[in-house]
């Protein structure tokens, strides 16, 4: 019997190489250290590691020699896999070489620095990872909403939800009287989505974040549950799937490692020991995570609280909330759990991870944050985004409608000029954040990386909150609500954490239409949709704006130029995602002369004129239509001559986020449309065929 | 005798009705009475389907799916002289071009005035309720379109 190695406890205080020269050292691990190079944020007493395949596969059977082999002459004491519980999709999780991480760990009063020095010598170590915890996308700021409902706030909504002509973030008809900034249109336009769907419990987006509060009365009715574990024992794990009493998701944060049993060479075949962690706990913090979810999937229609983007007609048919406790408290959870809390969405259905987290660290290319590259080989790359490249993985696809997961990031309050990471990554959704003013909020994160914009609302000095975003809440002291506990807790809150939602929001809205229509995209069809239904954000980008700092307590002129083009490819439309979804419609175009097809309506409004788009047709279409020029992009109008009388297809490529001051810096995601064209020898010019 | 009477007078009433429905002159229908109704295409040049409804004040509603995704609904006011038909969408544009018609058995014919190579014929059909409510308004100075009201 293979004896369990991560309990093994090497004494090796011996064999450490004191007097290793330290510039050696450095340089070695410079060269292995992968993710975040500082240890300012990393977790005591814990590092993380990757090991060879032979020396993961030794690891794995338990081979003791292995072990005292790897911790010797460093001051670690254990080492077991960095996996909490066994991935149900092992071929994934060996593509992505999670098999080959190993968590070492040591007393926490020895500096991280220098076990990861003292691991860079080993020969076997190909790379390290400082085991950092997570860094929420917020303020800390929440303000309790606690107004009466009146009768016109009960009847001006699409839903009977008290709440709702309170959220410009939904609907921003520009009435001042409730929002005193309000430009009509600084919304998600969604009204008129809803007349199509309002979410489809088949889509379960996970929210990594504080706990979502199960017994909240807007949310108790759109959780992800998991029946087992609701119905099951207590201290059990139900469902077998390695947590114990997962009712309504995870809680992360603190939780342990697999302390035995892993002894099924290198993951296969053999039994993961339960992971036990604490149970959700939504009171702790400021309920970031019950907001951020409210925004996403807080039920419609039910006479209570607020409205959501998704969240149903009334009907029990909204999209459903899982947790994955990332935060709680002042307490984060470490690069380790966040990777567990990305393969436990995976593995229990999650299609979209919704990410209000970020790191504030100067990152400011994909090689300095993954190390490596990551298209062509994902060596080197940091554990956790392992772990994300699994969840997005086409082989975990989650939703039938969809090939492949999704993940959405905040882009950040820093006011930086690009997103923070995990979101800058070219293959996740960074979201930035403007205000009911259409303008953006003060604090977001802007330029490079960052992939679209929505509402995040903004704080403003001496103005009442509504401003800001209203959503679903929980009650402890940092609000000084009244309504402790009561389930019945709405409020305030602002930040790209509130405007990330409104993107998984309309993601999950979309997921839910095509269901309705029984259609199904990659995920890269289904970003480049989402990316080209957006409305023009970058025609309000002159002059100065006042911005409230909340951090100084002082107002502020900004610069809006600097804005200008760096806020993704537009605000996010749900109306025009929907049409997407549904099909783009053919463009009739008159035969013989020269046309100019509007790219808005493919492309996004104000998309065309910001990027450099490139124009692409295959040669049987170009001799369908008798095309001799080549079709190109001016002021944002496909010009294009089809001197023949038939039907073919052109599509238009672009990216965005791209740094383009920096040859290796963050990269960018491509999107495309196709555009379907009809030549007759007579058209109109508003497309109807009479 | 007086039941000889009513079947005379039945009889005389058969032959009247008889009459009227082998055309007769007080009951022939105009083209433009021809044309009113509503309409679905069985044959274009283009790959589309087309729902047309000709109404008896001038307007007409035209729900078109040309490629992907829901009808667009496009409405405006038509005109016939003769057999030429013509139009006008709501935000101003005239019909690309008009149409030479004729309606036999239930059948309109449409012949471009401007490429008599363009032949279209729709047959008499109620447009589908799911056509109208699913449709989307393209047309900027029309109305929103209708949709369940949630």
């Amino acid at each position: 019997m293979l004896a369990a190695i991560s309990a093994v406890c090497i004494s090796c205080t011996e064999g450490i190489r004191e007097n290793m020269p330290d510039v050696q050292a450095e340089k070695t691990l410079a060269e292995k250290i992968v993710g975040d190079m500082s240890a300012d944020n990393a977790m005591k007493g814990s590092l993380l590691i990757m090991v060879d395949e032979e020396t993961a596969e030794r690891l794995g059977n338990g081979d003791e020699a292995a072990v005292a082999d790897i911790l010797s002459e460093t001051s670690a004491s254990e080492v077991a896999s960095a996996l909490m519980v066994r991935p149900k999709n092992m071929a994934a999780a060996r593509k992505y070489g999670l098999h080959r991480w190993f968590s070492v760990s040591f007393d926490e009063d020895i500096p991280v620095r220098k076990v990861a020095e003292q691991m860079a010598l080993r020969p076997e170590v190909e790379s390290i990872q400082y085991n950092r915890l997570q860094e929420q996308v917020t303020d800390g700021q929440a303000v309790a909403f606690e107004a009466v409902m009146t009768r016109s706030d009960a009847a001006e909504g699409y839903f009977d939800d008290p709440w709702l002509s309170r959220q410009w973030n939904l609907v921003n008809t520009g009435d001042k009287t409730v929002v005193p900034n309000a430009v009509a249109g600084a919304d998600v336009n969604v009204k008129d989505a809803w007349r199509l769907t309002g979410g489809d419990p088949s889509v379960v987006v996970a929210v990594f974040d504080c706990a979502v509060c199960s017994m909240h009365e807007d949310l108790k009715d759109a959780l992800w549950v998991n029946e087992a574990e609701v119905n099951g024992t207590l201290n059990v794990d139900d469902d077998g799937n390695g947590f114990i009493d997962d009712k309504y998701g995870f809680n992360f944060v603190g939780c342990s490692k697999i302390t035995k049993d892993y002894v099924d060479g290198i993951l296969e075949g053999g039994s993961f020991s339960e992971v036990k962690g604490n149970n959700l706990n939504w009171t702790a913090g400021s309920g970031h995570g019950t907001h951020v979810a409210g925004i996403i999937g807080a039920t419609n229609s039910n006479g209570k609280g607020v409205s959501s983007i998704a969240g149903g007609t009334g009907n029990g048919d909204g999209v459903r909330l899982m947790t994955c406790q990332i935060f709680e408290g002042t307490k984060a959870a470490s690069d380790a759990q966040n990777a567990a809390a990305f393969i436990y969405a995976a593995d229990n259905g999650a299609c979209i991870a919704q990410c209000s987290y970020g790191s504030s660290s100067i990152i400011t290319s994909d090689d300095a944050y993954i190390n490596g590259n990551e298209d062509a080989d994902i060596k080197g790359s940091p554990f956790e985004n392992r772990a994300l490249r699994y969840f997005l993985d086409p082989s975990n696809s989650n939703h039938e409608c969809l090939e492949g997961n999704i993940a959405i990031f905040a882009a950040g309050n820093h006011k930086n000029p690009y997103s923070s990471y995990p979101g800058a990554l070219p293959y996740v959704i960074s979201v930035t954040s403007f205000g009911a003013d259409f303008l953006p909020g003060g604090y977001t994160n802007y330029g490079p990386g960052c992939k679209i914009a929505a509402p995040g609302g903004e704080y403003i000095e001496g103005s009442a909150n509504e401003t800001m975003i209203l959503s679903t809440g929980v009650s402890n002291a940092n609000q000084g609500s009244p309504a402790a506990d009561s389930g019945k807790n709405y409020q305030f809150m602002q930040g790209t954490s509130m405007a990330c939602p409104h993107v998984s929001g309309v993601v999950a809205l979309g997921l839910s239409y095509a269901k309705k229509l029984g259609k199904k995209f990659t995920r890269e069809e289904f970003t480049s949709m989402l990316l080209t239904s957006v409305n023009d954000i970058d025609s309000r980008m002159t002059g100065t704006k006042r911005y409230y700092d909340l951090g100084s307590n002082s107002w502020t002129d900004i610069q809006l130029g600097k804005y200008k083009g760096k806020m993704g490819t537009g605000a996010v439309d749900a109306w025009q995602f929907l049409m997407a979804i549904e099909g783009t419609p053919s463009v009739m175009v008159e035969a013989g002369s020269n046309a100019k097809i509007d790219l808005d309506g493919y492309m996004g409004e104000g998309v065309a004129e910001r990027f450099d788009l490139v124009v692409d047709i295959d040669a049987a279409s170009r001799k369908a239509l008798g095309i001799e020029a080549d079709p190109v992009v001016r002021n944002g109008k496909l010009e294009v001559c089809c001197k023949a009388v038939g039907s073919g297809k052109i599509t238009i490529s672009s990216s965005v986020g791209k740094d383009t001051g920096m040859a290796d810096g963050i990269g960018s995601m491509a999107f495309s449309r196709e555009i379907s064209i009809v030549s007759r020898p007579f058209a109109t010019g508003n497309g109807g065929w009479l | 005798m007086k039941r000889i009477l009513y079947i005379i007078a039945a009889a005389l009433m058969v032959i009247s009705c008889g009459d009227k429905k082998n055309g007769g002159n007080t009951t022939e229908l105009t083209l433009e009475q021809k044309l009113y109704g509503e309409w679905h295409s069985t044959k274009l040049a283009i790959d589309a389907d087309i729902y047309i409804s000709f109404m008896e004040n001038g307007k007409f509603e035209m729900y078109q799916q040309i490629g992907e995704g829901a009808h667009r609904v496009f409405r405006g006011t038509w005109n016939l002289e003769d057999d030429l038909l013509s139009g006008k969408y709501n935000d101003g544009e005239e019909w690309a071009a008009a149409y030479r018609i004729s309606v036999e058995d239930k059948t309109l014919t449409m012949t471009s005035a401007n490429d008599a190579a363009e032949v279209s014929r729709f047959a008499q059909m109620q447009i589908p309720a799911d056509v109208k409510e699913g449709s989307v308004v393209v047309v900027k100075s029309e109305e929103p379109a209708e949709g369940p009201v949630l």
